[in-house]
């Protein structure tokens, strides 16, 4: 990112400086440009830009500076210069300067960058000197003369233009019909439409630039000329298809948007393109007439046809069409019947729903995807009324697939009738309703959805009905649902029933349940009790810590210890009170009663967050043990790269954003490499070994320090020698460092850029311990 | 000077630009172009040509697409032989396997894009060249009669995009600008932007967009000897000449080439990802058809961050904690390739409702144009609103570089009061080359 509030203030001040002292200012600074060559420090470079950009607030001062700049393209100073030159004028060149750069129009090296410097320049005199240039000129310069005249679009040169569409160079005549195109008028529009109506291989290049006229003219209010043009290259069947179809195109925005017949006759067309853009025409044509006549073409095109129609249609969203897209949606086949079930969804209204549910019910497919998405999409407020009356549809499969779109459309009035549908006879709809409660029901449904649970006969129901209350708890009524189910156990006699409301409280984790579970420990009921550890291994609150732990010593089964284990291990990664010291004697005691590798590694992971300075230790008896090794390493980097602190000597704010391991956010200097700048991380240990850093500015890639100097040291106020030294010359460093001890390591820059910050997108720093 | 905005079919609806309703449709692909095997038949399969396969257009879409029945991949180009050899290999070893014979022969190589466009067995082309080229290359590709799928940023400069945009409109192309990020990523950011448009959390105060910084105009980029097997000129096409620096254009690179930080080819890491992310905002805000009215870049007093402000009067800030940040009266909506947050976290469980703007077309971003050159309708991503994104891009870099607060005019396309800024709307190209 550049820097530019210091570097403009100076350069401000050079050009607010009065008199001699300014001039000698500029001179000197174009005099050190003058031997620029590619590849060279842009220092002076860049304060001639800055002088650019600064003469902004004196318009007199700009025109001098433009002058000078423009003496130098007389001089011998190199081309990387001269090429420089040209970009700043192309800034701030003005009448004044055009004749400095006309004689470069006909020079075959300068001849691209004198009109990359004079095509923006708003004034005749660039006109007239293009058309100078434009006999003289050859080959490469000649082209590129043109190209400026047709994006300058001024008249001038229209007939000089005219003249060379029959050079018998094909690359003078093609570029002179484009930029004839882009100029446009009646006198370029004539020579235009003759070379269009002629034979030739750039007679369809002059048919575009004669189109392009037709838009200048329709922009320009005259539509009837417009028409004009656009009606010869569409009644020209001489003409390629996409002239044609461009033509008819520009026909119908001539007649103001009419022209449904022509967009008919487009469609019925043998030409796929023509036809694929009168679709997108069906689509976007204005005429209220419109609608009713496409619809009507429906029924009389062939499939392909169809499917474009009907598409279209829909997207044209006028309900004019439903008829037609009904009768397609009920008696067409394959992909037409799927594109009108699919327009039903944006065209239809209530009346549509019996056709799309009986079509969503049909499990064909494409048709059943096509009508469900269609049967969520309805717009017509009697649209949920309709579907939950149709819930009583002696169609089993229609009455689920009414319930899923209403649980797709968010209707909340529908619970009453979900909460009878959840006892229909059909499995399906049962599962469908119990689904559609746990989106769609409140606090009021907790007790019937309880009710439903400890009625249901098979498991996957219970599972079922156990879902929908937990999503309907985690809509804020949890206290609510634990109630419902403390309710419901006492009426729950049998095992299964029992232990499904155990699993639910498990699931819904609050403390208010916990006393619930413990008892079902306790159960003398083996189904019970298993329900009643799976849920407290489970809990999402640390609360059962000390449970979990004792069972993870005492269960019975040996399943039942593991999971116990693994759930204290869990519990002891959440926030809690304890200390560090605590908390790490707690890992210790899991690690002792662990007897697989897996749980061994769980307590590591976990133990790498305890924040103490002894975890280091402990975690490092376990990096010898080859089963855990890896694990042990991994702990082992994280509690070391977990106490870095990082400052520096600008944007102290933004540090840790070089150590967030995010490539897409940085720290920047926010100002102008100058040297001195510098970043320090605090890698929180004495005597650590830094063998290696990278500093990565890939995001920001000038941004890179120009120069480095590398230190280390146990002592933040007396850093010592640098380890390491050099310049920066990619936007990724990778530096190595010399052996040395320390805890601190400061990274200095010691160069200068060309108005760029210093930026570390992700600074990464490999650490040995001593 | 510059082309103004075209009213070519300006009297049209653009019902699915305007109003982003549910455009959704599954596929239909009519039964006329299946095979009987359900295998798509050659004469019906689209086929297509890739122009630049360097590490986008062949790691990405050359890879993607050889591996769909119902796309024949025709042919390649490349300024460079090595990558263009490599492509074919990559085309050609697919289609032999899956014909199960030793080979198969039947993806042409070219140097030259026109050679390419004047294919008229080539229904699409997949363009994936430096920035610097995307404006030619389209334009002469829709005046070709190709539907086009075109890397983001959509241009290098605002004029170039207009002409792409009036060129793609005047022959009726399907063109899917490269901003994946409507179709993929797990919907998340689509998913921010649904909830954004439905209000809920509630009007928005300000935008956030975290991406990097502008290009460098300093090319302190040593001559290198000029590779046997790349054409130098041709890759610097429109650019103004400059030697050969394999910074610019590294060979036997896997990465992405680091042109995109160079301000001749690009708009640096800002383009380079506001290309994504800013267009993530104007699909969320509802501004796909327009942009901000004024560009006001840091000054180190009032204004730390860049910033763009709509016609409405709410700010957009250069810089912050995720790839996009919606602020609202009622929430925060934090979303990034990785996440989607929100602040309170209930707001990611708002439902949307029937009449709300439902922008999932349930597929992903290739596919989705696939599926619009069959139908014709336009992609989620059109010209007009590539162009639009891109030039926001290009708003925030010229306000970097010229440094003083500019007024836009979204509809005439141009700075209002501000000639300095209106050269820099368009950039003269080297000769022979033209939008």
């Amino acid at each position: 990112m550049k820097g530019w509030v210091g570097t403009v203030t100076i350069a401000l001040a050079l050009v607010c400086t009065c008199g001699v002292a300014q001039q000698d200012a500029v001179d000197e600074a174009l005099d050190k440009i003058a031997t620029y060559d590619w590849g060279q420090s842009r220092e002076n470079l860049t304060v001639v830009a800055d002088l650019v950009t600064a003469s902004a607030a004196s318009p007199e001062q700009r025109d001098e500076l433009a002058t000078k700049l423009a003496g130098v393209l007389s001089t011998d100073a190199t081309y990387a210069c001269k090429q420089f030159v040209c970009r700043q004028l192309s800034l701030i060149a003005g009448e004044n300067q055009v004749s400095a750069l006309a004689p470069l129009l006909t020079d075959e090296k300068m001849s691209d960058m004198a009109r990359y410097a004079l095509e923006q320049v708003r004034v005749q005199a660039v006109d007239e000197a293009l058309l100078d240039a434009l006999p003289k000129a050859k080959d490469s310069a000649k082209l590129g003369i043109i190209n400026s005249m047709g994006e300058r679009r001024d008249s001038m040169p229209v007939d000089a233009l005219a003249g060379l569409i029959g050079d018998g160079d094909a690359k003078v005549a093609e570029a002179a019909i484009a930029a004839l195109g882009k100029i446009g008028g009646a006198k370029a529009a004539e020579a235009l439409g003759t070379a269009a109506g002629s034979p030739g291989p750039l007679a369809e290049a002059a048919a575009d630039a004669y189109l392009l006229c037709g838009d200048a003219l329709q922009a320009a209010g005259k539509g009837k000329a417009a028409a004009a043009i656009y009606d010869a290259m569409y009644s020209d069947e001489n003409q390629p298809g996409r002239i044609r179809v461009a033509a008819l195109e520009g026909l119908l925005t001539a007649e103001g948007g009419k022209g449904v017949d022509l967009v008919i006759a487009a469609l019925s067309s043998g030409d796929p393109e023509m036809r694929g853009v009168a679709a997108g025409l069906v689509r976007e044509l204005p005429d209220p007439n419109a609608t009713k006549a496409f619809a009507k073409q429906v029924a009389k095109s062939e499939a392909p046809v169809q499917v474009l129609l009907l598409t279209a249609l829909a997207d044209r969203g006028d309900k004019a069409a439903l008829p037609a897209i009904t009768q397609a949606a009920e008696s067409g086949e394959g992909e037409v019947r799927a594109a009108a079930l699919a327009a039903l969804g944006k065209v239809g209204d209530a009346s549509s729903i019996g056709l799309l549910a009986r079509a969503a019910a049909s499990g064909e497919g494409d048709a059943q995807a096509v009508a469900q998405r269609s049967l969520e999409a309805l717009s017509d407020p009697k649209a949920n009324a309709v579907m939950m009356d149709a819930l009583q549809d002696d169609d089993a499969k229609i009455r689920a697939e009414l319930i899923r779109a209403l649980t797709a459309r968010g209707v909340s009035d529908a619970v009453p009738n979900l909460l009878e549908t959840a006892k229909d006879p059909d499995p399906a709809v049962r599962a469908a309703s119990l689904k559609a409660l746990g989106v769609l029901g409140g606090t009021d449904d907790l007790a019937p959805l309880v009710a439903l649970l400890v009625a249901a006969e098979a498991d996957a129901e219970r599972g079922e009905a156990g879902k929908a209350i937990v999503a309907v708890a985690r809509k804020g009524h949890v206290p609510a649902a634990v109630t419902a189910v403390q309710a419901a156990l006492p009426t729950a006699t049998a095992s299964e029933p029992q232990a499904a409301l155990l699993t639910l409280l498990g699931q819904i984790g609050d403390d208010a349940g916990l006393d619930n579970v413990r008892a079902g420990v306790k159960s003398g009921d083996a189904a019970v009790q298993d329900a009643a550890i799976r849920a407290l291994a489970a809990w999402p609150t640390a609360t059962p810590l000390d449970d979990v732990f004792a069972l993870a010593e005492n269960a019975g089964r040996e399943v039942h210890c593991i999971l116990a284990l693994r759930g204290a291990i869990r519990m002891l990664g959440m926030g809690s009170d304890r200390t560090g010291e605590e908390s790490l004697a707690l890992y210790q005691k899991a690690m002792g009663l662990a007897t697989r590798p897996d749980e061994k590694k769980m307590a590591l992971a976990g133990m790498a967050d305890v924040g103490v300075s002894q975890v280091l230790e402990v975690v490092k008896q376990y990096a010898d043990d080859p089963e855990l090794k890896a694990e042990a390493e991994k702990a082992l980097d994280k509690i070391r790269s977990r106490s870095y602190t990082a400052s520096a000597s600008h944007n102290g704010g933004n540090v840790g954003k070089a150590l967030d391991k995010d490539p897409g956010s940085r720290w920047d200097t926010g100002a102008v490499q100058k040297g001195g700048e510098w970043f320090m991380v605090d890698l929180g240990w004495e005597d650590m070994v830094v063998t290696k850093i990278v500093l990565d500015s890939k995001g920001s890639s000038g941004d890179y320090p120009r120069g480095y100097k590398v230190y280390l040291s146990n002592n933040k106020d007396d850093m010592g020698d640098p380890v390491a030294e050099g310049k920066g010359e990619t936007p990724v460093l990778e530096i190595a460092l010399k052996p040395k001890l320390g805890r601190y390591l400061k990274i200095e820059q010691t160069g200068s850029s060309d108005g760029l910050f210093w930026s570390i997108h992700e600074l990464t720093i490999s650490t040995e311990e001593r | 000077m510059n082309s103004s905005k075209s009213s070519r079919r300006s009297f049209m609806k653009k019902t699915a630009v305007a109003t982003g309703v549910a455009l959704g449709f599954p596929h239909i692909v009519p039964s006329s172009a299946l095979g009987a095997d359900g295998a798509t038949a050659p004469s019906n399969r689209l086929t297509i040509g890739h122009i630049g396969v360097g590490k986008q257009g062949r790691g990405s879409h050359v890879g993607a697409l050889r591996a769909r029945r119902d796309v024949q991949i025709l042919a390649v180009c490349d300024v460079e032989t090595g990558r263009l050899e490599q492509s074919k290999n990559m085309v050609e070893g697919a289609y032999a396997k899956r014909a199960e014979k030793p080979s198969y022969k039947g993806c042409d190589m070219y140097g030259d894009f026109r050679e390419l466009l004047a294919r008229d067995d080539i229904d699409a082309v997949v363009i994936a060249t430096p920035d610097h080229w995307h404006g030619t290359i389209c334009v002469m590709a829709a005046k070709a009669g190709k539907d086009i799928y075109c890397e983001k940023p959509l241009t290098r400069t605002i004029a170039e995009g207009r002409a792409l945009v009036d060129a793609v409109e005047r022959y009726g192309r399907v063109f899917q600008t490269g901003s994946q990020q409507r179709s993929e990523y797990q919907g998340r950011f689509r998913r921010a932007a649904e909830l954004v448009r439905c209000g809920a959390i509630g009007d928005i105060k300000s935008v956030d967009i975290g991406i990097g910084g502008p290009p460098n105009t300093s090319y302190a980029l040593a001559p290198e000897p000029v590779p046997e097997t790349l054409d130098w000129d041709f890759w610097q096409g429109p650019a103004p000449a400059r030697p050969y620096n394999s910074e610019l254009c590294p060979l036997n690179f896997d990465g992405f080439p680091h042109w995109r930080y160079y301000d001749d080819y690009a708009g640096g890491s800002f383009s380079d990802f506001g290309a994504h992310h800013f267009d993530i905002a104007q699909w969320a805000l509802g501004m796909d058809g327009t942009g901000p009215v004024e560009i006001i870049p840091p000054d180190g007093k009032d204004h730390e961050r860049l910033t763009f402000v709509y016609a409405n009067g709410m700010p957009m800030y250069h810089g912050g904690a995720a790839n996009c940040v919606f602020h609202g009266t009622e929430g925060t909506i934090l979303v990034s390739r990785g996440f989607l947050r929100s602040e309170p976290e209930s707001i990611l469980k708002h439902r949307l409702g029937p009449n709300d703007d439902h922008l999932d077309r349930g597929r992903g971003h290739r596919e989705d144009w696939l599926e619009c050159v069959r139908t014709r309708q336009r992609p989620i991503a059109d010209a007009e609103i590539g162009h639009r994104t891109s030039t926001i891009c290009q708003l925030g870099n010229i306000a970097y570089v010229i440094k003083r607060p500019l007024k836009w005019d979204p509809v005439a396309e141009q700075f209002v009061g501000d000639d300095e800024a209106n050269r820099m709307v368009s950039r003269p190209a080297r000769s022979p080359w033209r939008v």
